[in-house]
């Protein structure tokens, strides 16, 4: 019995003695770092500084932010395989659709990673005072850095949506019933951290552009734009929250800050506009043009280039992805899409010139889709360098008959004509004559022909192409791209013809013929430099430039127009104009200088570059140039469409929604 | 009082038999004999004791014994071992006795596992099916856990995919919790948490008991709400050594596979399409009549499409790509032993083959059970379990890729080299076929598994037990996989090889202590069972991944091994650590054999909950009343059991990732290029949410047992109510607070069902017995409350909505097609009724032969308010096993129906507009208006953004599940081989499924790749 009793003492003694283990139910997180530790280290800070750039990757050089700030408006019409259709047919509603990649506008995902990012920036303003081991300099430039960028997400965030919550630091509780701040006050804001990043610059007398980062210069160069945002589209004396600008004139401080950074010497112009858009000087430190830009890396086999994951995450507690149309390549590989939306359908869609297994295009894959058999000779060409530049026709946008009809009208005199169409493409040397249907083809396989088809000349550019290459007028014809001359009411054919009028047989009959699957593009973003490793190009490595210093002109002629000085308007235009004039040529302007001719500049130089919808809106004439100019859009826009949808997750989530503007959590009026 | 009295007459003799016994000693006289067993074989080490003395012996290996009485006249000889009947025999001046012991399996009640214990099927208070040995036994699956599917009420099992090795879904009584893996169900193998994925011979199963109400779940306390499933492992039984042998094969052949268009019927689908593009240039549809010449223009450089057309030569991709698998098992066991200590060994060996090349799995297990008693005080034993799996997987797009593939093209030259881009409408669609290529995918995962437990019994006095288990649960696994540039995931892009090796390293221990203590008194009306436990768990897990590009080469032979041919190397490593620790406590009080009464109280405190948040509270209470042991009843003689059962509880949940308390960084850098170098960082990612508590689950259950006409018809009814609180949720928070999902207990479910088991004997004759077993279940679930006045939150077509089911889909409702000129009616419709009004649908919405979308609240506009509810979970389940003698014949036919719920189809959406081939799908021409799908020549534009309305299909089926015919070999043939027992069988698994949806098993779920088996069995059971 003695036993017995030892026995069940020292059960209980086992049963009493496990919780004197503390610690048990204590947690420690060994392979996943506190905020705390992380930032006090010189790496870690420097890592979240740089990461403050890494969203800015989800919106320039990507297919949706691409879409949200250049189309929809006067200069492009959607194509065939265009993953956006009802944003740009301003059908857009405020679902939010979130991994549909097949047609979302992405307002929702952008609401979320401009919230993330500006988080990621407020993160940095928290920790870069606190870090002890990097030393003043480097703190100056490091908050200088993160000022620029909070400023540049927000920016974008109040062109976008207006009125928005606004996150001065790193939340510490969810906030459910978040405050609408007024558009004013965002743009007092902005230019608030504008003027705190330019003084930390000068403080840290960083003032370079040879790293990709924010510098002194680009922060006076976002600091014109914002003036100039500010000043057109709340008005020239808008400002009152912010003390610095209550009372004072917008666009006579946009004119100086843009004088101030042409006159710097940060950047200067090249003689051949093409040499900007050369792959060559894709690296945003090395062009010459370029103030500030997003940077990728050269790398693009591995997920250095990616946008970071999203903050929302599964059930499971896995971070979720944004979708592809932001992703481009999803979590493994990253970079710009730029290259790939401007394309038509080039190879897919050339079965008259060749086919039937005797092609003359084919995308290069790699070694084994990089030759092609001449039909007539049996030479094996080799043809990766001249088709790889084409990339991949992914038919997404093309150029609005304003835009090919303005470049054409100065064709003879402007470079921006030739840089910036495609008209036509070629096929590779050493496939002369190598089609069936076309059996004097020469170095022309189509072209894009800016003429009524119908008209005298077109009819005799028909007659020389016929046996040559196959022709695409801009109206009429055989196979016109658009259905009409007119920029009000054209719209891209969809279909073409069962019987060519000119040759009579079935060569056209494929809808990849018709206007919105082949059509000239945009050369600016292709990557026009063979490069045998990644022939697919399916992705690029190229910088998106956001500023450059053609933009800086065109911001001070428009704030110079602002202020009443039409006739200097004129003349900063044509300084502009002048260098980018053929040698030779006269292209400069005359006459009365409106914001239509500042429109119109802004599109010859800048179209494609994600400016566009902003300006239209900024100068209110986003509603009347789309009704003018791009029939794909024109019948549901009206004044709403001035700002975006809040995304609907978000109003599902907020407790103070309302159905009245400017109480409580709004939607915008209209949606 | 008759009791009462009736003992004391006992006491008094035996204390009468021991003072005479003391006194006969004198009268030496030996007595001899043989045990055997129930088969005449001679027991070795039974117990031959003269009964009330210390007198005692052994048997010898020839089963004699030989022992001198103190009184050969009325000295009582007690023959006992454990496992068998003991008998008491008085000797009577006999000299010689041998004695035939019975085994006592049979006699003994039934029990049933509950947690930490086991109760007699009688004294059950709870909510509990069982299913037995014979059933697990009939599971020819790689994972056991199939075995339940149509044989317990309230459990819906589900299996999605064919892959060798594939997954369950179990949910039991609905869902409650909003995220999937928190309703899943508590598996314990012998005690321990296990995992669903059942790796264990399903012979080596004595029984699976499904723990249903809370009463019965409590004392799991957070890990109960969703049902515990608590599977017990054979041990060995005392006496002769059990050798037993069973094997099968099963062909698998692919069935119910969703089909694609073939040949002639995609040459129609182009053609169709190419007159619609025509007519839509004209805008008169039905006019247009191209030539299939002037459609099929495209070509390879090995074929024409007009060609393929013209001799039929067409490629069945689905058939390519499919093939029958063969699946193999082999199960020997050993069990047997003594009084003191019985073992039970066992071998396995599986080898399961899916349904399409490399698509296999390879699984040993070796299991070893042992028990041993030590003295009358200690006991000590061990269940150990050890897996080896070597499992290879297919790319799971590499299915979907030969669905797409057109028909009208050729997988292969005339010369037999594979094509590596067959599609001559898109370069870029790359041929199924080339992971076949020897070497060109390896996606191969090996793993090791331990799992076991040691345990010593401590009984200091009578009716106390003090038990301290401690059990280890070790698995490593090695994923490796290998996709060369030539394979499908990178043939497209980006065209370089890849590598990816991970470890996995898995540790759980789990330390049990419990003490049981049973009393009666009152004379023995009254029984008292009491539990006290304690119980300490932790799991640690590990992962090392390296991955990256090699280049554009092949590594057919060195694949995934060679981790230095990766060319841009990126590691990643976790490590995550979660410990429980509990106290519990059971009462069990019976009164008269006719009150029952249950109790019990868990606390459970957790390492992943919030610190002032960590500890719950988990009481259960449960009453039951055995009416038919009432005497007013106990005449009734059609009545044979009637119990009546009532039972009240709380059960926790904590599905919580562990840190989730926590603010952390992510762990997967940002990159950005500054400097010409690529700086990587770490930006925040979870908010900590310092107030996250248990889930919990409140649930009253009604239920009764009975059985009538001799027990012919018996069976039990169960009504539940359930209320969960404080939902364990990715909340959906405003994405302007910045992190758009917080881990929160945010709401409110409530859920009631009803669960009928019924076993009727339809006919008992001598040679022929019919006997049916019938489930049945059906169950409603609703979200009564989200957070903050919230009433949805949806995410995509799914989420949740305060007033609708658990699962659901939101999406629009399709209505077939427009027709030509139908759209422009509508809205001049529209515009009559709404005055003023602006239509607002998108710009290509309406166009012929697109989908029509119903705009429920006919505002000119489709929004999510014009979206419908569909909820998901099926309504009915039911299940009948009908099981047939014959003599030595059996046949058992399984039936399996599921009712209610809608699937989202995937093949509903399988229509890849432009260059590839479609789902066999009825479709919009001119002159088939009244079809679902759109037509082929239409833009893709209103498809893109409304398709998925068109995939919501109701989920019912019917099938036959299993058809099993069975001929054990006569016993007198059997017993000259010395054979104990010899089962031939043959089954049809899964052969006939009747559902709405053609060519598909909806209890697939609606996805579509991989497609399940039918299976043709063969086997063996042998027992020597």
């Amino acid at each position: 019995m003695k036993n017995n009793l030892y026995i069940i003492l020292a059960a209980m003694a086992l049963i009493m003695g496990t919780p004197s283990c503390t610690d048990y139910l204590d947690e420690d997180n060994k392979a996943g770092a506190t905020a705390d530790l992380a930032y006090s280290t010189v790496s870690g800070i420097q890592g979240l500084v740089s990461s403050c750039y890494s969203f800015s990757r989800a919106w320039y050089g990507k297919e949706a932010g691409l879409g949200l700030s250049e189309m929809g408006t006067d200069l492009f019409y959607y194509g065939y395989d265009n993953k956006q259709k009802s944003l740009n047919s301003y059908n857009i509603s405020s679902v939010s659709l979130d991994g549909n990649e097949s047609d979302n506008a992405c307002l929702d995902q952008y609401w979320e990673a401009f919230y993330c990012a500006v988080d990621v920036c407020n993160t940095a303003l928290k920790y870069v005072p606190l870090n002890t081991l990097i030393g003043e300099k480097v703190q100056n430039q490091y908050m200088g850095e993160a000022y620029f960028m909070r400023a540049f997400y927000y920016l974008h965030m109040v062109n976008i949506w207006g009125a928005i919550p606004y996150n001065s630091e790193p939340p510490t509780t969810i906030v459910t019933d978040p405050t609408r701040v007024p558009e004013e006050v965002v743009y007092g804001n902005i230019l608030s951290d504008l003027d705190k990043s330019i003084a930390a610059f000068q403080t840290a007398n960083y003032m370079i552009k040879t790293d990709g980062r924010a510098n002194y210069w680009a922060s006076r160069a976002l600091k014109a734009r914002t003036l100039l945002y500010a000043a057109s589209w709340l008005g020239k004396n808008s400002i009152t929250s912010n003390s610095d600008y209550s009372g004072k004139d917008l666009y006579a401080l946009a004119k100086a800050e843009a004088e101030a950074v042409i006159g710097s010497g940060v950047a200067s112009f090249y003689d051949n506009y093409a040499d900007t858009w050369s792959m060559n000087n894709e690296d945003v430190t090395k062009n010459k043009e370029a103030i500030w830009g997003v940077t990728y890396s050269s790398d693009i086999s591995t997920n250095v280039n990616c946008i970071p994951y999203r903050y929302r995450t599964e059930a499971s507690g896995k971070q979720m992805s944004y979708n592809g149309l932001i992703t481009r390549t999803g979590y493994t590989r990253g970079g710009s899409a730029m290259l790939l939306m401007f394309v038509s359908m080039w190879n897919n869609g050339a079965t008259d010139l060749g086919g039937n297994g005797k092609e003359t295009f084919v995308r290069v894959l790699g070694a084994t889709t990089s030759t092609i058999t001449n039909i007539k000779t049996g030479a094996v060409v080799d043809v990766a360098a001249t088709y790889s530049p084409y990339g991949r026709g992914f038919t997404r946008y093309l150029p609005s008959v304003y835009l090919w009809k303005l470049l054409d009208k100065y064709r003879a005199t402007d470079q921006r004509t030739n840089a910036t169409l495609l008209e036509a493409y070629t096929i590779a040397p050493g496939l002369e004559k190598s089609s069936k249907l076309y059996p004097n083809i020469q170095d022309t396989a189509i072209y894009y022909c800016p003429l009524d088809g119908n008209s005298t000349a077109g009819k005799a550019k028909q007659a020389w192409a016929k046996g040559r290459y196959r022709i695409q007028f801009l109206n009429n014809g055989d196979i016109p791209v658009f259905t009409s001359s007119d920029p009000a009411t054209a719209l891209p054919t969809e279909a073409a013809k069962a019987k060519s009028d000119v040759y009579g047989d079935a060569r056209y009959n494929s809808y990849k013929i018709s206007g919105w699957c082949s059509y000239p593009g945009i050369k600016k973003f292709l990557d026009n430099v063979y490069n045998s490793t990644y022939p697919t190009n399916d992705i690029s490595y190229r910088d998106a430039i956001v500023m450059r210093l053609a933009e800086m002109y065109l911001i001070k002629a428009e704030a110079e127009l602002g202020t009443g000085n039409s006739s200097n308007a004129l003349a900063t235009l044509n300084e502009l104009r002048a260098k980018r004039a053929i040698t030779g040529k006269d292209n400069s302007l005359s006459g009365t200088v409106d914001i239509n001719t500042i429109l119109d500049e802004r599109a010859i130089e800048l179209c494609g570059e994600q400016q566009r919808w902003f300006d239209l809106k900024r100068t209110k004439t986003l509603v009347s140039r789309v009704k003018a100019y791009n029939a794909q859009g024109a019948a549901n826009i009206k004044d709403i469409h001035y700002y975006r949808p809040i995304p609907q997750a978000q109003l599902d989530a907020v407790t103070n929604l309302s159905t009245i503007v400017g109480t409580g959590f709004w939607q915008n009026a209209g949606y | 009082m008759m009791k009462m009295k009736q003992s004391f007459l006992v006491k008094v003799c035996l204390l009468s038999l021991l003072v005479i016994l003391t006194g006969a000693q004198l009268f030496a006289q030996k007595v001899t004999g043989v045990v055997v067993d129930d088969s005449n074989t001679p027991l070795p080490g039974v117990t031959v004791v003269v009964k009330g003395t210390t007198n005692g012996t052994i048997t010898d290996a020839e089963g004699r014994f030989s022992i001198v009485p103190g009184d050969p006249k009325n000295d009582i000889l007690s023959f006992s071992f454990v496992g068998l009947e003991t008998k008491e025999i008085k000797i009577n001046g006999e000299k010689v006795i041998n004695v035939q012991l019975k085994s006592s399996i049979l006699e003994v009640e039934e029990v049933v596992a509950i947690g930490y214990g086991v109760v007699k099927k009688r004294d059950l208070t709870g909510s509990v099916s069982s299913v037995k040995s014979d059933d697990v036994s009939k599971a020819t699956s790689s994972n056991a856990m199939q075995a339940m599917q149509a044989r317990v009420p309230g459990l819906d099992i589900q299996q999605s995919d064919g892959q060798a090795g594939a997954a369950l879904k179990m949910t039991l009584r609905g869902h409650r919790s909003l995220t999937d893996e928190a309703n899943n169900p508590l598996i314990l193998v012998d005690g321990v948490e296990y995992g669903s994925t059942l790796d264990i011979n399903p012979s080596d199963i004595e029984s699976m008991d499904i723990l249903k109400d809370v009463s019965s779940t409590a004392i799991y306390g957070t890990r109960g709400a969703n049902g515990v499933i608590l599977i017990t492992t054979k041990h060995g039984k005392a006496g002769k050594t059990k050798v037993s042998f069973s094997a099968y094969l099963s062909s698998n052949s692919p069935t119910n596979v969703p089909q694609v268009m073939y040949g002639d019927k995609e040459v129609q689908r182009l053609t169709d399409k190419a007159n619609y593009q025509a007519d839509a240039v004209t805008g008169n549809y039905g006019t247009s009549n191209l030539t299939t010449e002037q459609v099929l223009t495209e070509s390879l450089a090995d074929f024409t499409e007009i060609g393929i057309y013209q001799d039929k030569s067409y490629t069945n991709w689905l058939d390519l790509i499919l093939q029958n698998g063969l699946t193999q098992n082999y199960e020997v066991s050993v069990a047997g032993g003594n009084d003191k200590t019985t073992f039970n060994f066992s071998l396995g060996k599986m080898y399961d083959e899916g349904l399409m090349k490399d698509d296999k799995m390879d699984r040993y297990n070796v299991k070893v059970n042992l028990d041993s008693k030590i003295s009358n005080i200690f006991k000590v034993g061990t269940n150990m379990l050890f897996t080896y799996k070597n499992h290879d997987a297919r790319n799971s797009s590499v299915f979907g890729q030969a669905m797409k593939m057109t028909t009208i093209s050729h997988a292969y030259t005339a010369e037999g080299v594979l094509i590596p881009n067959p599609n001559p409408r898109y370069a870029a669609h790359c041929n199924p076929l080339l992971d076949e290529v020897d070497g060109a995918y390896k996606n191969n995962a090996e793993s090791t598994r331990f799992f076991g437990n040691a345990y010593m019994e401590i009984t200091p006095m009578k009716n106390l037990t003090f038990k301290t288990m401690f059990a280890l649960d070790r698995s490593n696994i090695r994923t490796g996989i290998y996709q060369d540039y030539q394979s499908v995931a990178r043939f497209q892009s980006p065209t370089t090889s890849y590598i990816s090796s991970e470890y996995e390293n898995k540790t759980g221990y789990t330390w049990d202590n419990t003490l049981n203590y049973t009393t009666k008194f009152g004379s023995t009306k009254h029984e008292l069972t009491g539990l006290l436990g304690q119980s300490m768990k932790q799991d640690l897990y590990e992962e090392n991944i390296t991955q990256g590009e090699a280049g554009k080469e092949h590594y057919y032979t060195s694949l995934f091994y060679d981790l230095s041919k990766i060319t841009t190397e990126t590691s990643t490593s976790k490590y995550v650590k979660s410990s429980m620790m509990s106290y519990f406590g059971r009462l069990n009080y019976k009164y008269d054999e006719k009150y029952l009464l249950t109790a019990s109280l868990r606390s459970d405190g957790s390492s992943v909950l919030a610190k002032g948040h960590k500890w719950g509270y988990f009481p259960s209470t449960a009453i039951a009343w055995r009416a038919s042991e009432e005497s007013f009843l106990k005449s009734t003689s059609w009545l044979n059991n009637l119990k009546a059962r009532a039972s009240w509880g709380i059960s926790g949940n904590a599905i919580v990732d562990p840190y989730s308390t926590l603010t952390t960084l992510s762990n997967s850098s940002v990159y950005y290029y500054l400097g010409a170098t690529n700086i990587s960082g770490n930006i925040p990612s979870v908010m900590g949410n310092t107030d996250l508590t248990w889930e919990k689950t409140a649930s009253l259950d009604f239920g009764f047992d009975f059985g009538i006409l001799n027990n012919r018809i018996s069976g039990s009814v169960d009504y539940y109510i359930s209320h969960t609180s404080d939902l364990l949720y990715r909340k959906s928070a405003p994405a302007s607070s910045v992190y758009p999902s917080v881990l929160a207990n945010i709401g409110k479910t409530k859920g009631h069902g009803l669960e009928v088991a019924l076993n009727t004997l339809v006919a008992k004759t001598k040679n022929f017995s019919w006997d049916v077993n019938w489930t049945y279940s059906t169950s409603t679930d609703e979200i009564t409350e989200l957070s903050d006045g919230v009433t949805r939150n949806i995410s995509g077509t799914t989420g949740q909505i305060v007033g609708e089911p658990v699962l659901i889909y939101y999406d629009y409702e399709s209505d077939g097609c427009w027709g030509v000129g139908e759209y422009a009616t509508y809205k001049a419709d529209w515009a009559t009724r709404h005055p003023g009004g602006t239509i607002a649908y998108a710009s290509a919405y309406g166009a012929p032969g697109t989908i029509k979308i119903v705009d429920r609240n006919d505002d000119g506009n489709l929004t999510d308010d014009d979206k419908k509810v569909y909820n998901r979970s099926p309504k009915h389940i039911f299940g009948m096993n009908n099981s047939f003698t014959y003599k030595d014949f059996s046949l058992s036919v399984l039936l399996y129906a599921r009712l209610g719920g809608y699937i989202a189809y995937d093949m509903n959406t399988q229509l890849n507009y432009e260059s590839a081939n479609w789902g066999d799908l009825d479709y919009w021409t001119p002159t088939n208006l009244n079809a679902k799908f759109p037509s082929p020549g239409a833009a893709s534009t209103t498809f893109a953004s409304y398709g998925s309305a068109l995939k919501y299909e109701k989920a019912d089926f019917f099938k036959i599940k299993d058809i099993t015919l069975a001929y054990n070999l006569p016993k007198n043939l059997l017993s000259r081989a010395s054979i104990e027992r010899l089962k031939v069988y043959g089954s049809l698994k899964n052969f006939f499924t009747f559902s709405g949806i053609d060519n598909y098993d909806p209890e697939r779920g609606g996805s579509i790749s991989f497609p399940l088996s039918k299976q043709v069995v063969v086997g063996v059971n042998i027992e020597f």
